[in-house]
Parts: C-alpha cells; structure tokens; sequence
C-alpha cells in the first residue's frame, strides 16, 4: 500500500464576488499555481486522474461533471466527480493511489455563490420535502439553532464561548491573504449583536464566499519528484450520521466521531492532543467546540476559557481564522481547510487535523490527519 | 497570473436566467401516506422493526440497522422537546413580525421525532401537548 503526499495546493477567489472570472476559469487559476506549486508539473502528461468535487444546485447547471475535466488540464483524461465535500474527494483520490491505481492524482473544488442569486432556496431544496421543507420555516439556520441549543444545554458552552471563538477567528483571519470576514472585534461587539436564529447572531453564521481550490496528490514514490518536502495523509475517513433531521443525533457530531475513529486508526494517532493544530468547519460558532469535541478532546469550554485553542497555546484551533474569516466556498469548504493545515505546517509544525463538514441540513463531515 | 484581468464594471458580463425548479411530484410512499392519514386523524404514526423494535417516526419501509422491512404500525404518545430554537429574522434578514420557536419533538421508546411550532416556555426534555396535527405539529410546552 503506498503512501500518499501532498506534493502540491493551489487557490483562487476567497472573495465575497470574484466578479471577473467564471467558475471555470476559477478551476484553471487554482489548477495553474498547484502545478506551480508541484515543481512546474506538467499536468497534460504527469498526472493519472482527476477529482471534481460538486454540486449541481449549486452551479446551477445539472450533470455538471461534465464540465469538470477540461479547466484542471483533465480533457480525454480520467476524470471522476464527487458530489460532495472535498474533503471526500481527497479520500477517494488517497483510495486511488494508496490501491495501486494511480500514482498521481488531482483533486478540485469550487464555488460560485455569488453567482446564486436565490441562495436560501437552493439550500431548502436539499431538505426533505415532506417532514422538513414542508414545514416550511422562515430561515434555514433553524436545523442550526436546534442543533447548538442541544449542544449547548448537554455542554455547559455558553453565549460568552461562542462570543470567544467569534473574536478568536476572526481575528486569526486578518493574518492571512483570504479571509474577507476577518475582522477585530471585542466581546461586548459580539453579545450586542441581535439574535438571528437563537442562540446565534450574525456574526457567529460564517457566509458563503467565491473560491476554487486545486491539491495534487502523489504516491511515496513519485511524491519527492515533485515536491521535497510533501506533507503525508496518514489517516482519511468520511461518515453520514443519517439523511433525515429527525433520526441524526442533535447536539453532537456523530460523522465526525465516525470519521475520525476511521481516519486516527488508520494514522495510529493516539490522541488527538497530540497533533499540532486542529482545523474544523466553524460555520457557525458553536460547530467548532462540537466538531472538537468529536474529535475527542473533553470538557471544550473549560479548554477555550483557559486559552487553550488559542494560536501559541497547547492545540491552536483554526489558527488561519476558519470559516468565520474567510467565509465557506460549499463543497470546496474542507478542502480550504486542508490549505490552511498545509500552509500552516509550511510554516514549520510537524502534524494537523481537517476536520470538514458538508453544512446545513447534512449530517455529513470527513476527517484527514496530515504529518510530514 | 494567466492572463490580464479585467475589473472595470462596464466590461464585465452576467448571463442572467432562471433554473426551472418550481414544479416537481414527490411520491410519498406508502408509510408517508399511512403518516399523513393518521395525522389526519389526530393520530402520530411510527413503525416497527421486528427484528431489533426499534420504532421509526415518521414510519419507514425498513429498519436501517436491520435492513429488513418494518412490521406493523404503531402510534406513538408521550411527545416531550428534544431541542428548540427561536427565529428572530428569515432567510433574507427580514425581521419576523413575531419571533417563531420551532422544536423537535421526540416521541417515547421511538427514534426520530417531528418538527413543530412550539408555543409556551420551552425547555429540552419538557413533555408537550400537540394542539394541532400538521407539518409542522403546533405544540404546547
């Protein structure tokens, strides 16, 4: 079974409306500088498949594949889609190479939502249309209000705690090159806010943002051809808690429990204490102590109040400022995240963990451990 | 890094068109429809594995963990709050007229639950009274 590496990563957009450049042309910026990226790879005759990782509501074209290949250099080429998180399309291009199938392999998201001019309703559209949409309540954050009520009441985590992740995000965000909501903002400026869904403000609901991400995955024998130093998946799983509201456990991330039991078994990480940062959808405020305490780290608001997940402390969380900073581009979301960890192990640590979820109403999210 | 980019608003084209997604038949299936007949009657429906017990709201065909098809219908009672929220603004932040608690309703020794409107002081675990069948159920806690 071969190892499989990072060997190179690319971006585009992080803009509220990158207003310039189609999707497609998103894909072939990010595409351009991972090759870059890759040593100047040359992706026409060095790479054996290709990953598109979409949605067709969201593009708002069906059978959307087949405009995948061509903007990522994959035209007459293996090209396969997932429609979904691209945290699960690094699975299945791990699954390629780690098989034996493929030596190098590609794998791409993007998003558009500024494109989308009817973005509430294409989010009703996912939910059931005859126990959920039927009921037809007035904002679809409320799958979010329950599930950080339950969160909340069985934790101890408090108003003041998911002010603290608020102010610690989007913050974290200013330092970075891609965080449009990054902003300083004081723990009376977040308890002022208006509810908007109870218990959640404005500024604890990450927004949408335009972007288009590009990874290049390679086995261990091609891996140094590329890049000197790749940094290695060692552990990946991806879980569906259930596909109806009504059977998934509220309050807790039981995917990423699932996931993350599949991904730190297969990297043999004991702990997760043990990594050098944590990255994990904080789409909302409240997900980012849920989804690391699926993770397994206990008592998390005791952990936030003593500091401990803050940048320079013992696990920074999210030290690139998460979603809340940059905004989530949809299904390229964990695959965001995944750029984060790799630029923040660029910058000399030894291990992270991704940490994805697909967002409201899924009951879906993939775990990646990542060392070099 | 490919090419000059362009910014100025002038030189810039959006295709505008619609995605025709307003008229779709969902079939219910037989369970729904058993549900949808019961909640007519005043009556909450689950279903039951019979292999494991485990009783499903709203019913389904079969059992997940099974994976065989569900025995005969059940009504449930004993209706209390899993979890609830309260919305202050919809989708386009438009203020509510009046702020809406919206509930999950959970039933007893069954798994799944209902969406419902709740009226009074919620509390996770509170027993509720259904004042009206429907989606979502209006309840009072």
């Amino acid at each position: 079974m071969e190892n499989v590496g990072i060997v190179g990563i690319g971006w585009y957009g992080f803009s509220t409306n990158v207003h310039d450049l189609s999707f497609r042309e998103m894909m072939f910026e990010a595409a351009q500088r991972a090759f870059y990226d890759a040593g100047g790879m040359n992706p026409r005759e060095q790479i054996d498949a290709f990953i598109s990782c979409q949605e067709d509501f969201w593009e708002g074209i069906s059978i959307s594949d087949e405009f995948a290949p061509d903007p990522v250099g994959g035209s007459m080429r293996p090209t396969m889609t997932v429609a979904g998180d691209g945290l699960q399309g690094l699975a299945h291009g791990f699954m390629l190479i780690n098989s034996g199938v493929a030596d190098v392999v590609v794998v791409e998201s993007h998003a558009k939502p500024s494109d989308i001019l009817t973005f509430p309703e294409i989010v009703e559209l996912a939910m059931d249309p005859v126990y959920v949409r039927e009921a037809k309540i007035p904002n679809y954050h409320f799958i979010a209000g329950l599930d950080a009520t339950k969160f909340m009441h069985r934790t101890g985590v408090t108003r003041e705690d998911l002010a603290e992740v608020v102010i610690k995000n989007r913050a974290s965000g200013l330092k970075t090159g891609r965080a449009p909501h990054a902003s300083m903002l004081s723990k009376e400026d977040v308890l002022s806010q208006e509810m908007i869904v109870y218990p959640l403000t404005r500024v604890d609901v990450a927004r949408p943002v335009d972007g288009a991400i590009v990874v290049v995955l390679a086995s261990e024998t091609f891996a140094r051809k590329f890049n000197d130093t790749p940094i290695w998946i060692t552990g990946i799983g991806f879980s569906t808690d259930n596909s109806n509201l009504e059977l998934a456990k509220l309050g807790d991330a039981f995917y990423l429990r699932k996931a993350s039991e599949l991904a730190f078994g297969m990297a043999k990480l004991e702990s997760p204490l043990k990594v050098n940062g944590m990255f994990v959808d904080d789409r909302y405020s409240y997900k980012e102590l849920q989804h690391v305490e699926a993770l397994g780290v206990n008592n998390v608001a005791e952990k936030l109040r003593e500091g401990y997940f803050h940048e320079g402390s013992y696990l920074p969380v999210n030290p690139k400022g998460g979603h809340l900073a940059k905004g989530y581009p949809l299904e390229a979301s964990g695959l965001s995240l995944v750029l984060d960890a790799v630029e923040y192990m660029r910058e000399g640590v030894s291990s992270a963990v991704v940490a994805s979820w697909r967002g409201i109403p899924t009951f879906t999210g993939g775990v990646a451990v990542l060392q070099r | 890094m490919s090419w000059d980019k362009h910014g100025k608003e002038d030189e810039l084209l959006t295709w505008k068109d619609v995605m025709e997604v307003e008229r779709y038949v969902y079939t219910v299936g037989p369970d729904s429809e058993a549900f949808l007949r019961g909640l007519r009657e005043g009556k909450i429906l689950g279903r039951k594995c019979p292999r494991c017990g485990r009783v499903y709201v709203p019913p389904r065909l079969y059992c997940e963990d099974c994976f065989l098809e569900n025995g005969e219908y059940v009504e449930v009672k004993e209706p209390y709050l899993d979890s609830f929220t309260t919305i202050y603004f919809d989708n386009r932040e438009k203020r509510l007229d009046e702020p809406i608690t919206v509930g999950l309703v959970r039933f007893k020794e069954a798994t799944g639950g209902l969406l419902a409107i709740v009226q009074g002081i919620p509390e996770i675990g509170k027993k509720v009274e259904i004042l009206e069948y429907s989606i979502p159920l209006r309840v009072r806690a």
